[in-house]
């Protein structure tokens, strides 16, 4: 645990707000003039996903606490939650579905990502930059009046669709932007 | 935009209005922090700065006897985090109106923006000059917009009366009540703000634009005291869709009372640490010579030009964002 400043919150932090964690979402730096500096923040309860505003004066103690990572791979993932296994000692570990929606889509059951632990409790998964799929369906090309970067849409092995080039095919494994989701290469 | 905006001055005969970007003796506002740079002479060098706000020339303008006037440029801002309603180098429109006061002002804020709709509708860039969409928000356009007091926002969204709001004392324990962390350093300014920027300003202009007015005196910058109310200044912003557009002040005229409140911020800018620079004589002087009785408002562009055209941060309008300017990789 470590109290910092307010104006130092970054997007990304875990901060104990009301003595529960909370991810930082979002920033705003706000200065209304006359002397004061405000810090607008998103927060995401890490223990029900709510989401809500707090405005902190930017001199005001944050604690920002220390969250572990364990490297876990992905089992499945239903409406309540999504569930990981320690591959070190088979312990399964479930994350709420609301903390890790970001992640639904990207994950197969071979994605490791590292699940973040807090008081023993998991609050969130961190993944990969970088990710591979596969595509499970991707139109033929229509090659024709388009010009310069013309883009199709695929449907990956998770139900992820995304803008993909022409040529990629189905079959094909693509690599693909965790944090917007997007097509990177061909794999 | 800016063909709109300089079309609605021409109708309304306010000259436009050059001033420097680089001068000697900014603004001391506290808590901006300027660019700084120097002036390299053969036989001198000099510390010169980015303009905060073109504020300082446009009156020793209005006292040389230039008459309604606007600006429109760029203004620079250091160390507020780019965020998605910061830009360190960011478009301004400030003009000033004679004889008029700041419910004149708000008049003619109102008629700017319905100028500027009613031309981005000609064009087909919004398809109604009744109303225009922000995000799931629909604001609406017609008639005369809301005006919210300071005081009367604070009853309404944060159930804090007059005699709490205007006490330094009451407010400090109202705000600690509510669970804001107040210590012996809090000031009266940072619980008013966090309290206004908690509570009410997510609420404002969620229907129609609003502008909320008479800020307490300490807030009152270069804003004239109301003379029927010493509790509150003559000031108002403009607040649409929760976000804040402009700031206006029927404005301050007397030298000895301006000269005192740059005194007070240059001493808090020492106090607080922050960089800081002698205050700017010829504009003391300019005053000195009588400023003439009047209302100044600016206006900021990109986020106006953000909220027409629906986006969720002032990087999607600006071309050049200075987090890609200045990206790392």
């Amino acid at each position: 645990m470590a109290t910092i400043k307010a104006g130092n919150i970054r997007k990304g932090m875990y901060i104990l707000f009301k003595n529960v964690p909370h991810q930082v979402t979002k920033t705003d730096f706000v200065s209304p003039g006359k002397g004061s500096a405000f810090m607008r923040c998103k927060l995401k309860n890490a223990e029900t996903g709510y989401t809500q505003e707090f405005t902190y004066k930017s001199t005001e103690q944050v604690e920002e606490i220390e969250v572990n990572s364990i490297e876990m791979q992905f089992l499945y993932a239903d409406d309540s939650e999504a569930v990981f296994m320690n591959q070190r000692d088979f312990e399964q570990i479930s994350v709420p579905i609301g903390l890790v929606e970001e992640a639904v889509g990207l994950l197969t059951s071979e994605t490791t990502a590292y699940v973040l632990i807090y008081d023993e409790k998991a609050i969130g998964v961190s993944l990969p930059q970088k990710i591979k799929l596969k595509v499970t369906h991707a139109e033929d090309a229509v090659a024709g009046n388009t010009v310069g970067q013309a883009r199709k849409e695929a449907e990956l092995e998770t139900g992820l669709k995304i803008q993909v080039p022409l040529f990629v095919k189905t079959g094909d494994t693509v690599i693909v932007d965790t944090a917007t989701k997007q097509y990177i290469s061909r794999a | 935009m800016m063909k709109a905006i300089r079309e609605y001055f021409v109708e309304q005969q306010v000259l436009e209005a050059d001033v420097p970007q680089l001068v000697a003796r900014p603004d001391l506002e506290p808590t901006i922090e300027l660019f700084a740079t120097e002036l390299i002479q053969p036989d001198k060098t000099y510390q010169g700065f980015l303009i905060p706000s073109p504020e300082f020339h446009l009156k020793q303008l209005l006292v040389a006897g230039s008459g309604d006037i606007y600006w429109l440029g760029h203004c620079f801002r250091n160390q507020e985090p780019t965020s998605s309603r910061h830009n360190p180098e960011f478009s301004m429109l400030e003009w000033y109106r004679l004889e008029m006061d700041y419910f004149d002002l708000m008049k003619d804020c109102q008629n700017l923006i319905k100028f500027v709709v009613e031309k981005f509708s000609q064009q087909k860039l919004l398809g109604s000059t009744d109303f225009f969409e922000y995000g799931s928000l629909k604001i609406d356009l017609k008639g005369d917009w809301e005006r919210l007091s300071v005081a009367e926002a604070f009853i309404k969204f944060a159930d804090i009366e007059s005699e709490v709001l205007f006490d330094e004392q009451k407010l400090l324990n109202a705000a600690e009540n509510k669970g804001y962390t107040i210590n012996q350093t809090t000031t009266y300014d940072e619980a008013f703000y966090q309290i206004l920027l908690q509570e009410i300003e997510p609420h404002l202009g969620k229907n129609q634009p609003t502008f909320l007015f008479d800020y307490p005196v300490s807030q009152a910058a270069l804003a004239k005291i109301k003379t029927s109310d010493k509790r509150v200044a003559e000031r108002f912003e403009l607040y649409i869709g929760g976000i804040e557009l402009a700031n206006a002040f029927s404005e301050l005229t007397n030298w000895q009372e301006q000269q005192s409140r740059l005194d007070a911020q240059q001493q808090y800018r020492c106090d607080h640490h922050q960089s800081s620079w002698p205050i700017d004589d010829q504009f003391i002087a300019a005053l000195k010579q009588g400023l003439p009785a009047c209302a100044g408002i600016s206006l900021g562009i990109d986020r106006l030009l953000m909220l027409l055209s629906n986006r969720e941060s002032i990087t999607e309008v600006l071309q050049f964002p200075a987090n890609r300017l200045f990206s790392t990789s």
